[in-house]
């Protein structure tokens, strides 16, 4: 498991994070993912390169977003894989978070 | 039969045994995807609710296969806790209204709702039934 944070234009941050998000995972991405929802209001969560994700990681991907929308922000979901998906949806978080396929697309959701 | 200790950073190796009995099992891709998440569901409920306030335990999980179905019972001495009949939190309106946990329930009874719980002298016995 790996998370990479990217600056980009327009002050929107990419976390992209990577591999599987099992307990350990999650454990992993919790403090990252909280840092950024502390300091950012433009947050695209890259999800393309996660292969496993459960409740733990979609915990901290939730709570992470809770605080960019608390701060009047907004926080975009991209491109998950259908077994991440399929987690996502079942949690009912695909009707709290949007999920875009396209990089720029979240980019644009999330910018200004 | 696998046996873990209950605890978040006990459970890793879950992952490689589970895969390592499928293979063997020949259990389907889309069922494994699932067992994956619901026993880490099921395992991590335990290891982070089952043994509050007592002396730390252990979990064992076993997989089998009976005919097309495949059959996961996960066993402990923790505290008793039917997670098919635990109330769920309602589903949010909005972000700001998510509960942060119950999320785990919910998904262990979406990806198996084929799931038998019981308790018998402070053993808990979860029996989950997956159909390719």
């Amino acid at each position: 498991m790996s998370i990479t944070i990217t600056e980009l234009d327009h002050n929107v941050t990419m976390a992209a994070l990577s591999g599987r998000i099992d307990i350990a995972g999650a454990l992993a991405i919790d403090m990252p993912l909280s840092l950024i929802g502390g300091s950012r209001r433009a947050v695209v969560i890259d999800l393309t390169g996660v292969d496993f994700m459960a409740s733990m990681g979609l915990r901290s991907v939730v709570m992470c977003a809770k605080a960019v929308l608390s701060k009047g922000g907004k926080v975009v979901l991209l491109s998950p894989q259908p077994a991440v998906l399929e987690v996502i949806q079942f949690a009912g978080i695909d009707e709290l978070i949007p999920i875009h396929t396209d990089a720029a697309a979240a980019m644009a959701a999330v910018a200004g | 039969m696998l046996r873990l200790d209950a605890s978040l950073h006990g459970l890793g190796p879950l992952y490689p045994w589970l895969d390592a009995r499928a293979a063997a099992l020949g259990v389907p891709a889309g069922v494994l995807a699932r067992l994956h998440v619901v026993l880490e569901e099921v395992a991590a409920n335990i290891a982070m609710h089952g043994f509050c306030g007592r002396a730390a335990g252990g979990i064992t999980v076993r997989l089998g296969r009976d005919g097309e179905a495949f059959i996961a019972i996960v066993e402990d001495d923790g505290i008793a806790f039917d997670p098919t009949a635990a109330v769920l939190p309602a589903r949010p309106a909005q972000l700001s209204e998510a509960a942060i946990g119950g999320l785990g329930l919910g998904l262990i009874r979406s990806f198996c709702p084929d799931a038998h719980y019981v308790c018998e002298a402070g053993h808990n016995r979860l029996t989950l039934r997956f159909v390719a």
